[in-house]
């Protein structure tokens, strides 16, 4: 975990509502960034206290270039969008827990924005030699990443409740038509709408579950306790630290 | 020239350390820096029982700070004792060990555990906790109970005491004097403003909690004067918190009264700032040709130089 500064080398508005942050980053440090891990990155804006959490979507060891998917919801993120080729960003990492990858047949479901964890996870997967199935949902074209759906094009089916892309309807349509049991693994990233509606579809799968949380974070690296969720074990609710408990946590444990 | 100072009994190397709950255990801190360059170690509050803590959201921003109602979430005594204790001593010389009761017994429970260890240099009295129901700021708002905790704590501990005050209160210089007349060596000016925020579109409290404590820039000039004010109240040290993010702000804290300060919000959007702090308050001593950095504790009451 360091605060680094990284240059950005590349920001470009990808969709009407998402834009795609390439920032250089020279430190050892990339090494330890794994799918599921985040930063905290500063926004130098007017009335923008905190920093902002967002998922790594890519990772160049090689040249050194990490990549963000940022949505555009609120004052911090539109800051954020401003930003230009050849500044700099202070930046936290890595924070969080990331997926627990494993060999064999993995299904992955993103909802929206969710698509940027799981982009890195699916590239990695397949360099370890894994299979892949993606399920990618979104509400609209302003959502949708096609530069992702390029890229996995053999293995990603996109569902759209607007009509003109992909299957109509949700990602809880796409994974009814699935054969679950026939994957090893499940990994999931999405809103709360999308948990809700998947999780009595899982019920049953014997194999492991992942998701990626999200919750409002002050800090991200575990001072706060501001990140807190509800999970459930055995002795009852307990509370995790999204930040450093997560956000990586098992979806049968995690309180919808 | 030095940047040394007394806290009761106790010498610190430098005036600056941080405010509890923002600093966890110190452990989230260990890969930026070197917690040795603190003039002491303030740890999250400690309770006799585990506390969950309160119903998330639990923080959200302020254009100059945020609002928390993380409600003491903390592991309880034992398991402090047992699993973190042992890791954290090593971080720094003065831990100061922060805790909160629901009555005076449980205070006392505390402080008589605190006793049994040595590292645990002094005490910080949270009576001031804006986010919890039971105990929490109701301590530190009532007169009687505040001067009952801290002489029960003073019969049994022998080391210093600092009381951590609630802004929460018409006139904080009363409960500063009280606190002093009671034993304690020192006092911590202040914890957070309790607040509210409503989420518009939802019609309904943004926090889980309804209310939350305010901290953060927002409330440095509150939290200044009741440091000026009490400073004429009482011949303790006080310790300065609220909103500080930088040399000046530090600085007033100190001509305002604070021989020492605490960092708080600002280590979770900055967590290498104490250790530049520490080194910018160097700096402007010897550029200041101070012979030490609490000549200039007050220095506002003197009416100022030049
Ligand atoms: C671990 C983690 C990884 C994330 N990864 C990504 C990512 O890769 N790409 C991306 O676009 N977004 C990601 N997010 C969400 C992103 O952090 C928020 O959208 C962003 O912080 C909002 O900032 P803002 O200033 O624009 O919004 P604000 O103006 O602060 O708030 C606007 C709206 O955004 C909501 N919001 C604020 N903070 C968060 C938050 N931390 N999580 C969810 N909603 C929030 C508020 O409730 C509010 O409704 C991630 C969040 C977490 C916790
Ligand atoms: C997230 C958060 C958690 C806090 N938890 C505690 C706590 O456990 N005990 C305590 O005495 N004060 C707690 N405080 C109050 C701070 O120690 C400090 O008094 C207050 O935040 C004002 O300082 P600041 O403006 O520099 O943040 C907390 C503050 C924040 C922001
Ligand atoms: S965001 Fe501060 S502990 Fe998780």
């Amino acid at each position: 975990m360091q605060d680094l500064k990284g240059v950005v080398v590349d920001k470009q508005f990808i969709t009407e509502e998402i834009f795609k942050l390439k920032v250089y980053l020279s430190e050892k440090i990339l090494a330890f960034i794994d799918p599921g891990s985040f930063a905290m990155l500063k926004v130098e804006a007017k009335g923008v206290y905190l920093r902002r959490p967002f998922s790594f979507a890519d990772l160049d060891i090689k040249t050194g270039m990490v990549t963000f998917y940022v949505k555009v919801v609120g004052r911090g993120t539109k800051a954020l969008g401003e930003i230009n080729p050849g500044q700099e960003i202070s930046m936290l990492l890595p924070l969080g827990r990331g997926f627990t990858r494993r060999p064999g047949k993995s299904l992955l479901i993103a909802g929206g924005i969710g698509v940027a964890p799981l982009n890195f996870l699916a590239k990695r997967i397949i360099e370890d030699g894994g299979k892949v199935s993606f399920l990618y949902g979104v509400r609209n074209a302003r959502q949708f990443i096609a530069e992702i759906y390029s890229k996995f094009k053999k293995e990603m089916e996109v569902y759209c409740e607007e009509p003109g892309l992909g299957n109509r309807g949700s990602v809880r349509d796409g994974l009814l038509t699935k054969e679950i049991m026939a994957y090893d693994q499940i990994y999931l990233c999405g809103p709360m709408g999308m948990l809700k509606a998947v999780k009595p579809i899982l019920k049953d799968f014997p194999g492991l579950i992942e998701v990626s949380l999200e919750s409002y974070m002050a800090c991200g690296f575990g001072a706060c306790l501001g990140c807190a969720v509800q999970l459930k074990n055995k002795d009852g609710i307990i509370y995790k630290k999204v930040c450093q408990d997560g956000p990586v946590f098992n979806f049968k444990d995690v309180v919808l | 020239m030095s940047l040394m100072v007394n806290i009761g009994e106790l010498t610190l190397k430098n005036p600056v350390m941080p405010a509890s709950g923002t600093f966890g255990f110190g452990l989230e801190f260990k890969d930026f820096f070197d917690l040795k360059k603190l003039g002491a170690l303030v740890v999250k509050t400690i309770t006799k029982n585990p506390r969950l803590g309160n119903v998330p959201p639990r923080v959200f921003e302020l254009s100059s700070g945020l609002i928390n109602s993380i409600g003491l979430a903390n592991p309880g005594w034992e398991y402090f004792r047992e699993k973190i204790l042992p890791q954290i001593k090593a971080l720094h010389e003065v831990l100061i060990l922060n805790i909160a009761g629901e009555s005076v017994e449980e205070f006392v429970f505390l402080a008589n555990e605190a006793q049994k260890f040595e590292e645990i240099k002094a005490l910080e009295l949270n009576v001031s906790c804006p986010n919890v129901k039971k105990g929490g700021m109701a301590f530190g708002t009532d007169l009687e109970a505040l001067k009952q905790i801290v002489s029960a704590v003073r019969k049994i501990y022998r080391k210093p005491i600092i009381v951590k005050l609630t802004p929460n209160v018409t006139d904080i210089t009363i409960f500063a004097k009280a606190s002093e007349n009671a034993g304690a060596d020192a006092l911590t000016l202040i914890n957070t403003f309790t607040g509210m925020v409503i989420d518009v579109k939802n019609k309904k409290p943004l926090l889980g909690n309804f209310y939350g404590g305010v901290s953060g820039p927002a409330i440095r000039p509150m939290a200044i004067k009741m440091v000026y004010d009490c400073f004429k109240a009482v011949s303790i040290p006080i310790i300065g918190v609220g909103g500080i993010d930088s040399l000046d702000a530090a600085l007033e804290f100190i001509m305002a009264g604070a021989t020492a300060v605490q960092v708080g919000s600002q280590n979770l959007v900055d967590p290498g700032f104490l250790p530049r702090l520490v080194e910018q308050l160097e700096l402007y001593v010897k550029d200041s040709a101070l012979g030490n950095i609490s000549e200039l504790t007050g220095i506002v009451h003197r009416g100022g130089e030049g």
